[in-house]
């Protein structure tokens, strides 16, 4: 007959196995050459190749230490101006009746501010995002991620997704001006594969989209007023276009070799039809404008390949396409993109640079900023931190302070993340009141 | 105190905890490496801080979340073996029958278990660290109890956490 097991047994087994002899030198050598050369490639199951590209930790520094020296040639600068205006006031977005509070953290220095993005539609009607409530997940459903969208300032929360389906960690969701909501779900395929599913809502349900034929898997990172999708689609699992919500300064993505990856517009129409751009020959869709123009990251070789480096692309509504002015020998992202601006940066194994692009007068210009942002509308205004604490919208020319709930608290406690075309509304995350992480200011 | 002294120091401690969160050594190392190359970057503010060990645990237990969700569904568990069987009698058998029931349970369940029976937390305190409420906490910790088989009875001798 079998002794009942106590929980001493459960700490014993624990005790035993966290004794662990462990090589030291060998991992801190790793450790020195990823701190070295940003890269690293993971081999999984010797079947799936995925390099992690990791821009990384040190992004903050760097740009922390001074910024960009000079302008490279072709480029002009942007800078903080001095003047200053009214502060933005701020005003938290309850939460749906009966939902879980996030608990978000924004502490120092990790930055790593819970799991959500806040999107919002260019009119700052509508704003949505991806509540990880627990910060965290199980297979116990009921503290899966779900998805809220505010109308005007009123919460609901949208349908949980189809059976296998889990919202994307970390993801972001995009929204237009009439409430549609589409976002990137994970799920696993036959043989086990982690794989990103498109999904968009439909009345009170959601419709998985379709994958073109030749990929195998698909994720949405923007969407038109009138209902057409963009995304990439590629033939492994793969992280969307757009940058994970951990992102406060950093980014962490992952691109598998030797595989399929290109933008996908999906019909506004029922059928949800894709069309795939399959030129460059690797390439992933940031954001679409409304008559159809795309911007993304593309690569003439592999994506592994350091022939030639990550480009930013603008893939016209006819479906040519061009490289947006870079910094010489440096890769770069594309992070967003409203009316005739671009927003994005440039970055090597030693410095990253943010820049921005005018896709109509084709100014290309350097910003003097702390570190990467997202948040730039039609009008050109941004969003951005002044320093680790700070953040302020720049709008003609004057700058204004996004205040948080409660001033008092110290510490990094704001994030915004993307503001109205009329640069009147901006949504982020605001950790100093607990029970109120989601906030819109009003400039 | 530099980052390698500091890392020279600490990674053994970091790697068994990282093991205990994963079940598994070669992903265990990868969810420290990880979190050690970030932590790189920002040492100077992290070293300055009051307790820098609860810091970067803490961030290898966010990293293991996060690795674990993106991992989990093509890492295979170890499986029980027909020679493991829960037999008390068997010091050894048993533990091994228990690690490999933990490395089946769900992740918030295993990461309580660990922070409770191995860091010595209490139920409020790792509420705390994963913002969620205390019942939560219970009520994970009993679910990983229960499907461990650890008598309920036995389970009230070590008090009311």
């Amino acid at each position: 007959m079998n002794t009942p097991r106590t929980e001493s047994d459960v700490q014993t087994t624990l005790l035993a196995k966290a004794d662990q002899t462990v090589d030291v030198d060998a991992m801190l050598r790793r450790v020195q050459r990823r701190v070295r050369g940003g890269r690293r490639r993971r081999w999984v199951g010797g079947a799936v190749a995925v390099a992690l590209l990791t821009v990384g930790a040190t992004l903050p520094v760097l740009l922390l230490r001074g910024g960009v020296s000079e302008t490279p040639a072709g480029f002009t600068r942007w800078t903080i101006p001095s003047g200053t205006a009214g502060d933005c006031t701020v005003t938290a977005l309850t939460m749906p009746a009966g939902s879980t509070v996030p608990v978000l953290h924004l502490d120092p220095p990790d930055q790593r501010y819970g799991r959500a993005f806040p999107s919002m539609d260019p009119t700052g009607r509508f704003v949505a995002v991806i509540v990880d409530a627990m910060g965290l997940s199980s297979d116990d459903k009921s503290t899966w991620p779900f998805l809220v969208r505010w109308d005007n300032g009123r919460p609901e929360r949208l349908p949980d997704l189809p059976e296998g389906l889990i919202w994307q960690v970390g993801g972001r969701v995009t929204v237009n001006e009439h409430g549609v909501v589409a976002g990137t779900a994970e799920h696993v395929n036959t043989y086990g594969e982690q794989e990103f599913s498109a999904l968009v809502l439909d009345g009170d349900h959601w419709v998985q989209l379709s994958v073109p034929d030749g990929y195998e898997t698909a994720g949405v990172g923007g969407i038109t007023p009138d209902g057409r999708l963009l995304g990439t689609a590629s033939t492994q699992p793969e992280e969307p276009a757009v940058a994970s919500s951990t992102d406060a300064g950093y980014v962490v993505m992952t691109s598998p070799a030797e595989l399929l990856s290109n933008p996908v517009i999906w019909s506004a129409d029922s059928a949800h039809t894709p069309q795939v751009l399959t030129t460059p020959t690797w390439a992933r869709a940031t954001a679409i404008a409304p008559d159809g123009t795309v911007v993304g990251e593309a690569k003439e070789t592999r994506p592994t390949s350091m022939v030639d480096p990550l480009g930013g692309y603008v893939w016209a509504p006819d479906g040519t396409g061009r490289y947006l002015p870079t910094l010489p020998g440096s890769d770069t992202r594309v992070q967003a993109m409203r009316g005739d601006w671009v927003l994005g940066y440039a970055y090597d194994s030693q410095k990253v640079t943010v820049l921005r692009w005018n896709l109509r007068t084709g100014e290309a210009q350097v910003m003097d900023v702390v570190r990467p942002f997202y948040g730039i509308n039609a009008r050109g205004d941004v969003v951005t931190m002044v320093n680790d604490n700070d953040a302020v919208l720049v709008r003609d020319g004057q700058v204004h302070r996004l205040v948080p709930q409660d001033p008092s608290v110290a510490g990094p406690h704001v994030a915004p993340s993307v503001l109205s075309d009329d640069g009147t509304t901006v949504v982020g995350i605001d950790t100093t009141t607990a029970d109120k992480p989601f906030v819109v200011w009003h400039c | 105190v530099t980052f390698d002294d500091w890392a020279r120091a600490k990674l053994p401690m970091l790697v068994g905890f990282a093991v205990l969160l994963t079940g598994d050594r070669g992903t265990a190392e990868d969810v420290v490496q990880e979190v050690l190359f970030r932590l790189y970057g920002r040492w100077s503010q992290v070293v300055a801080l009051e307790q820098p060990e609860a810091y970067v645990r803490r961030m290898v237990i966010n990293e293991y979340l996060s690795w674990r969700r993106r991992w989990a569904r093509i890492t295979t568990h170890p499986e029980l073996g027909e020679t493991v069987q829960s037999d008390h009698a068997d010091t050894h058998a048993d533990r091994e029958a228990i690690w490999v029931e933990l490395a089946r349970l769900p992740r918030r369940q295993r990461v309580v278990l660990v922070l409770r029976y191995y860091e010595g937390l209490t139920d409020v305190e790792i509420a705390g660290l994963l913002g969620c409420p205390h019942g939560t906490v219970r009520s994970l910790a009993s679910r990983a109890l229960q499907t461990l088989r650890v008598d309920a009875r036995i389970r009230e001798l070590m008090g009311d956490r």
